[in-house]
């Protein structure tokens, strides 16, 4: 099952288009979680609910829509509604923050993706005029030993209307040492990241089955890799960013700041944030 | 279940309620809600730090680091010896470095006008309904979901889809290159959204009509953002020069600041006094670190683009001077660049081909038909439009049709469609109106039913054979490099009303009339420019947006493939869409030279792959779309003539004359520069030698210092300087351009040249000016142990005698550093003015330091006798000589080599060999 956190908001009617095109993707019905803590008015959330049934009827998807009652926090009221396990999935957006500072931290698909009890998408929307119906993919890969396992249960949610699959390996070197690197140096950089591209490549055909998406993949040796996703991004024309969501100490994101608030700042296209179990 | 329909399948309807809009517009929270989501409609990415921090960058790199260290050196050196204008020389290098930091910051920052030149793309305001009423608005503040109002001559500030339309067409130049227009439509379409004619795109220009549209992307997010987020964030990666100019100065200093702080160490521990060990490490310092080069380098640049300029080779930064040099791989476009780009039509045959020549008065009827389907105009200068749809008039003219006969009996036009490939036109003839096609043979062949023969005949039926064979004869002609168009008509139903009709209800049951072969000549200088790049092992790759047998044609007479070369070096857009990178790298391998029906945009994928095989590219664009391709390239090479403002500002050179041949003179110019920098470099480093030995000497021995530091400074950035522009003013060697390009790691200070100048002629120019000091001190009465005042007359002679020995040495090694086998005397020793200068500014100098008053005073120099000054004047023979024995040795070894079955190493212009 697909499990929408629907905050009302114009990004949530967003998300929520992807949630109903996910659940008709999988052939599973979407369940609508809706905490209210009365900052939407009624009325309005009656009629965008009545949408989102609509668009999902059209799309032959059971949808069950659940107005919950604001216990502790709106966290913590969609914790307790949530089933733990890696059988559904939960769908929210990344909303800005006060004074555009943020879209990430501190908001509540900051704290679902940290909470680990369930598998998370949290999706950012620049480009409403896709309706949900992303067809080329960037796949930056941080070279997890894992591979494309964390990835696949959500890139298999946008599987039948993927054209293009890109993979992209940022091969991050130090900004000081990579002007000066040597040709032999990074020749056998690159080949490293080809070899970890070729062993994902090599899942993922195993796993795509019938589907006749387009896979290629680019290694990149950089010192930033927010900047050179944002620039394959621009370069490949992908109309959306999917990344692993990773925990970081406290004291690497004061030193580096928050990468992914970086990219979601920056997106030329959606994006999506995920965390497997 | 599924449904993946985009924004230009839905329906008008869906599209108000896919995007939360109405025909009444947003309402004020709604677009302060969707602001606060997806930012303002900007394409510009905004960062404060940005020039702070480039600023920064200019002034932390080695390069500006040395300069400001020998300024501080010098500083020192005035307040330990005070009087002898140490203090000007730190100005003047600390000058240096300020400047060279300056120059590379403004070079950075002029580069910015790219996004100036992409900003004049976007309007400034625009129309939307908003809650019910038309409003102007600043178009920053358009929201996705807005209603646009177009209407004619707008500019686009938004990426929309259409809801209402009334007779649209749109130039959607900025961003396909193509520059004909497109008819647009408000209804749901089943194409890619690019190529979707219910979509207006973000920076492209209404022509004429008017209508409505739902913004659905803004900013970057639109098509034309994300050229211009391309354009703002792609880094050019360093050119060979800079790593390698870094590498060298990075080893230099390392090798500097490690042999002071070692001998510091040492003469601590041996009991000298720190004053004294502070001087003494200053002195090895500056004698280890070569000042003078690294502004001789930015001058020997500064005048080679001086030379590419009068190529018509517009440089606009220095580094791009050596990079041009330095490319692999050529990837140019066809028109303007090899060819004239001046069409004219030569050709004008039947659909089959056959029979007799076509006559006179068929020719005349398929060009009346062609010139109903181009729009043209007469101006004060000639005819105006399309340069296809110009050279249908010409031809027409040449057949004696009056063209208003024509044009003014057009009762409808159908501008060019990029998408379809073919334009059209309704005209009337003796009461009939007949409807006309032009355009691409693969986009007419499915709408036709009948194919003329060239004569009054009936026309034939067109079966697949009798097409098959239409085919062939296209094909044919398009082998021999004519871009050819076919012609086809229909006569229309008299009660058919032509302002309700859609141009693809009259696109069927089409008769062929004919196909017209279009020429556009290769340039004369072409072809030898292409087979001189070939014989300096640079690849050159043509893409186009012609046809491949076309492109083969021209490719052809381009002498880019072989005249018996197959079409497995063509590889078409749509091919190139379905391969991976790895599969275009691997077709590259195997010998693909010519991309044919591709678009712009995928110039970033062949440069990509290209720089993937480790390939230096140099690529040519023209077209706003151009500019991401140009960025990324190596050396991103604009047109002058016909290209954009933001290709121009994208680029790293401009082409003036927008010829290819002149981006061959380019690429041997930058050879040259590289070779020259690589002969003063070998130079400037010989002097070394003898600057660092003496500070040894003294370090180990209880003898007197040889040589002082301003000394040595009155070297490296006195005598020196004049001498190293003199080989940076070197004509091009005839065999630059005859071995490939240098490897990636093929480094400017390899081992070979740190030997040849240190351990070889560094060592004979020291020994044999230590020898003279040494000498000096004899015959005056100096004996060992003895310590000497640097006020001692005696002294002050020997260390006089061994600077002017350094000074005539450095003549020799000159002259040999011209050629790396060959002696380096010939005619061109006099007719290089400054090479004459450098000769006799080191022997005005070498003598005027021990004879004349002032100069002694500076330099703390003395006279010697004639005898010894004669002697140091032997050191010029014997350095040339020994160097060129040892080229003798070199030559003779490689002559047996090469008799052995090896073959001639490359000269290493000028350097060590």
């Amino acid at each position: 099952m697909i499990i929408l956190a629907y905050d009302g908001s114009l990004n949530g009617d967003w998300v929520s288009r992807y949630a109903i095109r996910f659940a008709a993707h999988i052939g599973t019905s979407l369940s609508v979680l809706h905490v209210s803590d009365g900052s939407l008015d009624p009325d309005q959330l009656y009629i965008k609910l009545q949408r989102l049934e609509r668009e999902s009827r059209t799309l032959g998807v059971e949808s069950f829509t659940e107005i919950l009652p604001l216990e502790k926090s709106v966290y913590f009221t969609l914790l307790a509604h949530i089933p733990s396990g890696r059988e559904h999935i939960v769908v929210c957006g990344t909303r800005v923050r006060t004074r555009k500072q943020h879209f990430l931290s501190g908001t509540i698909a900051e704290k679902l993706l940290r909470t680990g009890y369930f598998p998370v998408l949290a999706l950012r929307v620049v480009q409403p005029g896709l309706l949900g119906t992303p067809r080329d993919l960037l796949l930056p890969m941080a070279g997890h030993p894992r591979g494309f396992e964390a990835a696949w249960p959500f890139f298999r949610l946008l599987l039948p209307e993927v054209d293009r699959l890109f993979l992209l390996r940022c091969m991050k070197v130090s900004s000081l040492r990579l002007p000066h690197m040597s040709e032999a140096r990074r020749t056998a950089i690159r080949l490293a990241g080809e070899r970890y591209l070729g062993v994902v490549g090599e899942e993922i055909t195993r796993r795509r089955g019938n589907s006749l998406f387009r896979l290629d993949w680019r290694v990149s040796i950089c010192d930033d890799w927010v900047h050179e996703v944002l620039v394959q991004a621009s370069r490949l024309k992908v109309r959306m960013l999917l990344l692993g969501a990773t925990e970081r100490p406290l004291g690497h994101r004061l030193l580096h700041g928050n990468a992914l608030e970086r990219v979601l700042r920056g997106t030329p296209c959606d994006v999506g944030i995920y965390r497997s179990l | 279940m599924s449904d993946t329909r985009q924004i230009q399948q839905l329906t008008p309807e869906e599209v108000y309620g896919f995007l939360g809009s109405r025909r009444e517009g947003l309402t004020p929270g709604e677009v302060e809600e969707r602001v606060r989501e997806v930012g303002r409609n900007t394409v510009e990415v905004r960062d404060r730090w940005k020039w702070p921090r480039t600023l920064g960058r200019q002034f932390s790199n080695f390069f500006t680091i040395l300069l400001f260290l020998s300024a501080a050196i010098c500083f020192v050196a005035d307040r330990i010896q005070p009087g002898e204008s140490m203090n000007v020389l730190g100005w003047a290098l600390a000058g240096v470095a300020l400047l060279n930091a300056l120059f590379s910051f403004i070079q950075e920052y002029r580069a910015e006008r790219a996004m100036q030149a992409l900003q004049q793309f976007l309007p400034q305001r625009v129309q939307v309904v908003r809650s019910g009423s038309t409003r102007q608005i600043l178009a920053e503040d358009l929201v996705p979901g807005d209603l646009l109002v177009i209407g004619e001559g707008d500019r686009l500030p938004a990426d929309a889809r259409l809801v209402e339309c009334e007779d649209l067409v749109a130039n959607n130049a900025p961003l396909t290159g193509e520059a004909k227009p497109v008819n647009l439509t408000g209804a749901a379409v089943e194409s890619r959204l690019i190529d979707a004619r219910n979509i207006v795109f973000a920076g492209c220009a209404v022509l004429k009509g008017q209508g409505l549209g739902v913004v659905f992307a803004t900013g970057i997010r639109t098509e034309f953002g994300k050229l211009a987020h391309l354009s703002q964030v792609i880094r050019r990666n360093p050119s060979s020069l800079e790593r390698e100019t870094a590498h060298m100065v990075r080893i230099l200093t390392v090798i500097a600041v490690a042999m002071g702080l070692a001998f510091f160490a040492y003469g601590v521990a041996s009991g000298r006094s720190l004053w004294v060990n502070l001087v003494f490490m200053m002195g090895i310092i500056v004698a280890n670190v070569p000042e003078g080069l690294l502004p001789t380098f930015t001058l020997s640049l500064a005048m080679g683009s001086l030379r590419m300029a009068r190529k018509n080779v517009l440089v606009k930064g220095l580094n791009a001077v050596e990079a041009m040099g330095a490319v692999h791989v050529i990837c140019t476009d066809k028109t303007g660049t090899l060819t004239c780009n001046q069409l004219r039509i030569t050709n004008i045959s039947p659909p089959l081909g056959e029979g007799t020549p076509p006559v006179a008065a068929f020719q005349r009827k398929l060009l009346e038909l062609a010139l109903v389907a181009s729009p043209v105009r007469r101006t004060e200068q000639g005819f105006s439009g399309d340069p296809l749809d110009v050279a249908v008039a010409h031809a027409c003219q040449e057949q004696k049709i009056h063209i208003p006969d024509v044009r003014d009996v057009v009762v409808k036009g159908f501008a060019f469609d990029v998408g379809k490939r073919r334009s059209g036109g309704v005209f009337t003839r003796q009461g009939r109106r007949i409807f006309v096609v032009k355009g691409a043979w693969e986009a007419l062949r499915p709408l036709l039913s009948k194919l003329e023969n060239g004569d009054n005949k009936e026309p034939a039926a067109a079966d697949p054979q009798m097409l098959d064979a239409a085919e062939a004869h296209m094909r044919q002609l398009a082998a021999t490099g004519l871009r050819v168009i076919a012609v086809a008509w229909r006569e229309l139903d008299e009660g058919l009303v032509l302002a309700d009709v859609v141009q693809e209800n009259l696109e069927q049951g089409l008769t062929l009339s004919g196909f017209l072969g279009i020429e556009d000549p290769v340039r004369l200088e072409v072809p030898a420019a292409v087979r001189t790049c070939h014989d300096a092992g640079i690849e050159v790759l043509m893409i186009t947006g012609d046809h491949p047998d076309t492109a083969l044609a021209v490719a052809r007479k381009s002498a880019i493939v072989a005249e018996g070369n197959h079409a497995a070096r063509i590889l078409t857009g749509d091919e190139l869409e379905r391969l991976t990178q790895r599969e275009l790298m691997a077709r590259l391998d195997e010998g693909v030279r010519i991309f044919a029906r591709t678009t712009p945009e995928q110039k970033m994928k062949i440069v990509a792959a290209l720089q993937a095989m480790g390939k230096l590219v140099a690529m040519t664009g023209d077209g706003v779309n151009d500019a991401p391709a140009l960025k990324a390239a190596d050396v991103g090479i604009a047109m002058g003539l016909s290209g954009t403002d933001v290709a121009r500002a994208s680029a790293q050179i401009i082409l003036l004359d927008d010829n290819f041949a002149s981006i061959v003179a380019g690429v041997a110019e930058g050879r040259t520069v590289f070779a020259n920098i690589k002969k003063f470099t070998n130079y400037v480093l010989v002097s070394n030698g003898p600057e660092i030995l003496p500070y040894l000497i003294y370090i180990l021995l209880p003898v007197p210092l040889a040589l002082t530091v301003i000394q040595i400074l009155s070297i490296d950035l006195g005598t020196d300087i004049i001498p190293s522009m003199a080989l940076g003013q070197e004509p091009p060697d005839p065999e630059e351009m005859r071995h490939p390009p240098r490897r990636r790691e093929q480094g400017l200070l390899t081992p070979s040249l740190i030997c040849h100048s240190y351990l070889f002629l560094g060592l004979l120019e020291a020994l044999w000016s230590m020898s003279l000091f040494f000498m000096v001190l004899a015959q005056g009465g100096w004996h060992y142990g003895q310590e000497l005042g640097v006020a001692d007359p005696l002294y002050r002679s020997a260390t006089g005698i061994a600077l002017a020995t350094i000074l005539l040495m450095q003549i020799g090694n000159l002259i040999g550093r011209r050629f790396a086998r060959r002696s380096g005397l010939d005619g061109w020793v006099l007719r290089n003015r400054l090479l004459l200068a450098g000769i006799v500014i080191q022997i005005v100098f070498s003598w005027a330091l021990l004879y004349t008053r002032p100069l002694q005073k500076v330099l703390g120099t003395g006279p010697v006798s004639w005898q010894i000054y004669v002697l140091a004047w032997l050191g010029i023979p014997l350095i040339f000589g020994l160097d060129y024995l040892r080229k003798r040795l070199l030559r003779y070894r490689a002559v047996r080599e090469r008799k052995r079955g090896g073959s001639l190493p490359r000269g290493s212009g000028g350097g060590a060999g």
